[in-house]
């Protein structure tokens, strides 16, 4: 197997106190905690720095890891022949930094694997990991439902309890019905259980992707609609898109910028075919950005005969 | 050890029934109590029910289960985890709007 320098990876000296290494730890789990990282390679980079804290942070597995002298990272290793972690009695721990399950082959070997032979020698059962992954689906693929491809890492243990990421190619069914953001749980098509455990689940994230002309919010889409001047102050009638098509929109006379004129239906499928959202079009005024003279011919008198004021609500200040 | 091939899995996606506070405990990692403390915070997305009865849904089992590596990755009291979720949703609304609006400003 090939060395682990976990004092490099924390980036502190091999002397370092355990204040430092826990700041290292900290200032390092803030940078690629998949939670809230937004680098590249953040969950592998959180396990390496998660498996570096677990051995360092723990005076024993420190002390032993230590004494297995320098090496290169990278480097072929094994353990001197004097190293014996049975009998050290390492107890693995689920509940520390990354879950404490997905640590590499140098870890398991060194620190977990005679944890988890232990537990495997005494009939210990594992509940199987649950993975997450996001689907991100066009408002077409929304509309009408799709079938999704993607790859899975799955974590799973094997026969002698260490644990590998197998990848698996998961076609998953999408129905109608599903909303931007929406989470859905698959009960059992996660990661193998172990001893007899039940398997983990599998979510997936459901994501549109944005589009040009609407925008999803629930079942509901919402698309921006210019009108002229003239259209918002006489009224008029429109040819709009739909997702699907078209729609004629009547625009009552004395529209405002910002009004939502609803189109009820012509929204996005809500699941179990209850029916569809609404399709909202809020109006802009679009001026022109040049005029023909005649046009400001027009706009002048206008300006001149008009006694609209949209701004009395000033008051005299 | 044993070379294992791709596996094709077919997943037909419905949504799960949702579940009680018990077994969201059971599935996230987190105390009875912390989802509590967390549902009456607002941090746990749609809650149905009453609070001696809730039952919650699939998204409330992610949030839930993201609660627990923030604590446990992070070592946060309840205080500091219900503003972290708070300002992480927050983030994921903002992504999303800027995402939609750079698509219509490249139209």
């Amino acid at each position: 197997m090939q060395y682990k320098d976990y004092y490099k990876t924390l980036g502190v000296p091999r002397g370092a106190t355990a204040d430092a290494i826990k700041k290292a730890y900290r200032l390092l789990a803030r940078k690629y905690h998949p939670d809230v990282s937004k680098e590249a390679n953040a969950e592998e980079k959180f396990k390496e720095v998660a498996e570096a804290y677990e051995v360092l942070k723990d005076p024993e597995k420190r002390a032993a890891y230590d004494q297995l002298g320098t090496w290169q990272p990278g480097q072929d290793f094994r353990p001197p022949p004097d190293w014996d972690r049975q009998a050290r009695g390492f107890r693995f721990e689920s509940g520390g930094p990354g879950g404490g399950f997905d640590f590499s082959d140098f870890f398991s070997e060194l620190f977990g694997g005679a944890a988890t032979g232990g537990r495997r020698a005494q009939g210990f059962a594992t509940r199987g990991q649950d993975v997450e992954a996001t689907v991100e689906l066009t408002l077409q693929q929304a509309l009408h439902g799709t079938e999704a491809n993607f790859q899975l890492a799955v974590p799973e243990m094997d026969a002698s309890g260490h644990l590998h990421r197998m990848p698996r190619q998961i076609k998953a069914r999408i129905p109608r019905g599903v909303s931007d953001g929406q989470v859905m749980r698959v009960p059992g098509k996660g990661g193998r259980g172990f001893g007899g455990a039940p398997d983990g689940d599998l979510y997936l994230k459901i994501s549109f992707r944005p589009h040009a002309l609407f925008r999803a919010v629930e079942h509901d889409l919402y698309i921006e609609v210019p009108v002229t001047p003239w259209e918002a102050a006489l009224g008029a009638t429109v040819d709009i898109p739909t997702l699907d098509g078209h729609a004629r929109l009547k625009i009552s006379a004395g529209v405002r910028a910002g009004q939502k004129l609803r189109l009820a239906g012509k929204g996005l499928p809500k699941p179990g075919g209850h029916g569809f959202g609404d399709l909202f079009a809020v109006l802009q005024i679009a001026v022109p950005g040049s005029l023909t003279e005649k046009e400001k011919s027009l706009f002048e008198d206008l300006a001149r005969c008009s006694r609209f004021d949209p701004r009395r609500h000033f008051g005299g200040s | 050890m044993a070379t294992h091939e791709h596996t094709d899995i077919v997943v037909v996606v419905e949504e799960a029934d949702e579940i009680g506070l018990a077994e969201l405990a059971e599935l996230s990692g987190l105390n009875a109590e912390s989802l509590q403390e967390l549902a009456l915070a607002g941090c746990l997305g749609s809650v149905r029910g009453t609070e001696t009865e809730w039952s919650f849904g699939s998204r409330s089992i992610t949030i839930a289960r993201r609660a627990r590596r923030l604590q446990t990755d992070f070592g946060l009291d309840e205080n500091a985890l219900v503003l972290a979720l708070t300002l992480l949703a927050r983030m994921d609304e903002l992504e999303t709007r800027m995402r939609e609006l750079e698509c219509q400003v490249l139209r």
